[in-house]
């Protein structure tokens, strides 16, 4: 297992490498002088060439780039040319609220829709199966700007229920948690049921039934387990991308996670944060799909790292 | 049984970590920032206050966004104040005054301020404040935008109670430079230097003291109970500047409650205040006829269809500016010239832009003009800037030009206009304290834009206005400047400026909804008697 995983990091180092170099050409073929947005209307030429200077921008790119990989190595990702301080405490900062709303989506998704998912499958064609299908199908069809938006004037503004911005106590993270997680929701009833759906139909779960095993028993003990592991992995690509930002909900609910500062670096052509985000949101993908790798194979021995 | 006891465990584990999202002044929470009643039955004591900006620096000397100059602005106070519009109060200093040639200025000093820290502001803060803005000048923002060319020379400090200010030249708007430049304490200052404002140690004179800015979420201040000015007691024992970019958000969060405020830079989005229907026992929307305006630059280049003076007619005149006002904007006031109603050299003799499709043909068939094609661009900050020019670009159309649209980033934009590198752009601004001086110097002598268009005359208008301390005789000749602008039809031509809508409970009041665009939250107060909103009275608030 050791093994594999120091391959896995070593793949993830790669990664990181292509992810950077892709993230620094995108970022300055965009256009626009950094320099230009950090002075005053009408600078003069004198303090344009100044500030790019100081920020490094009249180098060369390659130049550019290898200090900035030099910095990354060193734990240093460079100074935010908006905010002026380190870019390592600003996404520090921010981390944490992605991390938590991560938490919760995770929470909303799994707590109904896995038991869902796995009872629709074990009773195929019943109501409870079009219901959790009819669930799915409305939860994987809905924009996540229209569901926030309908869940703010619901729960907040008509009802007065929640709280519709901010990310102060635990009645924040609601609505963000519940516009997030029901599309999450829905795709893993839809995974869970087919995975259930596939599972029963295997030989050994015919075993089972033919040596007297109740259906409770063949349904939860035998048939869930090996049903869980598509669902696990589309948990773990889902908490990959929430870490990453999402930025529609997090703008929505001024829910000030790493997707809401994504959108103001881009929009402040701030290029070493806008970088190191793409950085981080990488190096948090690969660790989480090897982590769910790795739960695969504790959750089903088939499953083998080597 | 031990496996459901684990479920339930780690289930009661993630809850748990959830909850410690922390619960400082949720805005539903009653206690903080929320609604409870206040200590004598009234609204709640802690105001809410959206802004549509984030907070990037709580330097005061380099903040380049509302978000920073409105958060800031809650703590630090300047020498003088100013309402905007070209009144001017004391403050920290009690009078003022300036030598024959306009470039020495003197203010004595309050003897009775005191910072938050306890210590007495004298003029050495002044100087030290002042020291900093000549000393890095090319890395503060303020310093450049309000002290322009480097125009402060020196700063003294004969006694502790008097600073001398020495400008390089005579400064129209020096007042309001003054106005708009906020006192540091020297000792903090000279201790920590630029850390104070990154370690949040905001150490000033103002009527709040900032507990907390959490970045991309609110600054959070409490009263400052030692205030040196008795004519301001706000009703109100915390104050939360909150950072909603979203339009939606800020109406939903205010029609739920959560909000007292939307204060959306530039004004509610028109579509967006059909929401606020249903809400008017406890919502006011106020228009604020405001300085700021639209217009479109000009490459006036040698090989541009513009350098030709018919082109430019014939553009002007194409445009229908009133119908895109009332079916885009959702109304405002149709601009006669880059000095819009208000400010300062406002000429209502002017003629209006007149809309003459039949006229632009002929301007078009008498100028150089084959049909190349003209790229309309704007940025994703300039509200509705799609729309606009689409509509812009189809009257042009109409009358035989070949026009098509293009919206790019504003860092982008900013790159095109300082190279040169564009046919036309719009974008919106404003004259700060409602003098175009400083705008006009920026954009058109000094040709910001590098649209290269020079006018001798139009030149000297302008850097006339600029150097005349008297406003009367300045507005002459900026009222002179702006009929020129219109004889030649460049380097810009203004559209319109539409109203700034604001949203505010009943009650709450003192919010400054400058005219120039500008906002200002210092002076927030409840008033259980006010039957509409009214701001701050500087007059009253300086009468001491």
């Amino acid at each position: 297992m050791l093994k594999y995983i120091g391959k896995r990091l070593l793949q993830t180092l790669l990664v990181l490498f292509i992810v950077s170099i892709f993230a620094f050409a995108l970022i300055h073929m965009a256009g626009g002088n950094p320099a230009l947005l950090l002075l005053p209307d009408g600078a003069s030429d004198e303090a344009i060439k100044a500030m790019e200077h100081e920020l490094g921008l009249d180098q060369p790119l390659y130049i550019q780039y290898i200090q900035y990989m030099i910095g990354v190595f060193q734990g240093d990702l460079g100074m935010s040319t908006a905010y002026k301080i380190p870019v390592a405490d600003i996404i520090a900062e921010r981390l944490p609220y992605s991390i938590k709303l991560t938490m919760g989506t995770v929470l909303v998704g799994c707590s109904l829709c896995i038991p869902l998912g796995i009872i629709a499958g074990s009773n195929r064609g019943k109501p409870v199966d079009f219901f959790a299908m009819f669930f799915a199908l409305l939860g994987n069809s809905m924009s996540a700007v229209w569901l926030a938006v309908l869940n703010v004037f619901v729960f907040s503004v008509w009802l007065g229920w929640l709280p519709s911005m901010g990310a102060e106590s635990f009645s924040n993270i609601i609505l963000p948690a519940l516009t997030l997680g029901y599309p999450m929701a829905a795709e893993i009833t839809r995974v869970g049921r087919s995975g259930m759906i596939d599972t029963l139909s295997e030989d050994y779960i015919t075993a089972t039934y033919a040596k007297g095993i109740s259906r409770r028993v063949v349904n939860w003990k035998y048939a869930f387990k090996n049903a869980l592991i598509p669902i696990i992995t589309l948990v773990g690509m889902s908490i990959g991308s929430y870490l990453a930002g999402a930025v529609v909900v997090e703008t929505v609910f001024a829910w000030p996670g790493i997707g809401q500062l994504t959108n103001q670096a881009v929009g402040n052509r701030d290029y070493q944060l806008v970088q190191s985000l793409l950085l981080v949101s990488a190096a948090l993908f690969t660790l989480i799909n090897l982590v769910v790798d790795i739960i695969n194979s504790l959750v089903d021995p088939r499953v083998s790292l080597e | 049984m031990k496996k459901r006891m684990l479920s339930a465990l780690s289930l009661l584990m993630a809850v748990l970590m959830l909850t410690s999202c922390g619960s400082s002044g949720s805005p539903t929470e009653g206690e903080e920032g929320g609604s409870s009643a206040g200590a004598e039955g009234g609204p709640s004591k802690t105001v809410n206050i959206a802004i549509s900006e984030n907070c990037i620096t709580l330097d005061p000397h380099n903040a380049n966004n509302q978000g920073s100059l409105i958060v800031s602005d809650c703590v630090y106070e300047p020498l003088i104040q100013t309402d905007n519009e070209g009144g001017y109060y004391p403050w920290l200093a009690t009078d003022w005054e300036y030598d024959e040639t306009g470039t020495v200025w003197t203010f004595h000093l309050r003897d009775d301020v005191r910072f938050n820290n306890g210590e007495a502001l004298t003029s050495a803060d002044v100087v030290c404040t002042y020291q900093r803005l000549i000393d890095e000048y090319d890395s503060l923002c303020r310093a450049v935008e309000l002290f322009p060319d480097h125009l402060l020379q020196s700063v003294e400090a004969p006694d502790e109670h008097t600073v001398v200010i020495t400008l390089a030249r005579p400064y129209s708007v020096a007042l309001f430079s003054f106005a708009k430049t906020m006192i540091i304490p020297k000792s903090v200052y000279e201790a920590e230097g630029a850390d104070m404002f990154y370690q949040q140690n905001l150490v000033a004179t103002g009527p709040w003291k900032l507990e907390e800015w959490v970045d991309g979420q609110y600054a959070h201040y409490t009263k400052n109970e030692d205030y040196w000015n008795p004519n301001y007691d706000s009703y109100y024992e915390e104050l939360y500047v909150r950072h909603v970019l979203e339009s939606s958000t800020a109406v939903a969060g205010h029609l739920s409650g959560d909000l007292n405020a939307n204060l959306t830079t530039g004004g509610i989005n028109p579509d967006m205040l059909a929401l606020y229907n249903g809400s008017e026992d406890r919502i006011e929307i106020i228009p604020v006829e405001v300085f700021s305006y639209y217009y479109m630059g000009f490459q006036c280049g040698e090989d541009s269809p513009f350098a030709d003076i018919n082109v430019r007619k014939a553009f002007e005149c194409a445009i229908d500016r009133q119908s895109i006002l009332d079916s885009i904007m959702g109304g405002g006031v149709v601009c006669k010239s880059v000095i819009p109603k208000g400010v300062l050299g406002y000429d209502e003799n002017l003629p209006d832009y007149e809309y003459d499709p039949e006229l632009a043909k002929e301007y078009l068939a008498k100028s150089s003009y084959n049909g190349e094609e003209i790229v309309l661009s704007s940025n994703t900050s300039t509200a509705k800037a799609e729309e606009q020019l689409l509509a812009i670009s189809g009257m042009l159309n109409e009358v035989g030009f070949n026009t098509s649209v293009s919206i790019v980033e504003n860092a982008t934009l900013l790159d095109m206009r300082t190279t040169g590198d564009y046919d036309v752009f719009m974008v919106i601004t404003m004259h700060g304290g409602g003098d175009p001086g400083s705008i006009m110097n920026m954009r058109i002598v000094q040709d910001a834009h590098s649209s290269d268009f020079v006018d001798e005359e139009l030149n000297n208008y302008i850097l006339s206005g600029l150097q005349t301390i008297d406003a009367d005789e300045r507005a002459e000749y900026y009222k002179k400047a702006a009929e020129r602008l219109r004889e030649v039809s460049a380097p810009h031509t203004a559209l319109y400026s539409p109203y700034a809508n604001y949203a505010i409970d009943y009650g709450v009041v003192g919010l400054d909804l400058y005219k120039d665009g500008m906002l200002d939250v210092t002076f927030v107060d409840y008033d259980p008697d006010a039957t509409t909103f009214r701001g701050p009275d500087y007059a009253a608030l300086s009468s001491f």
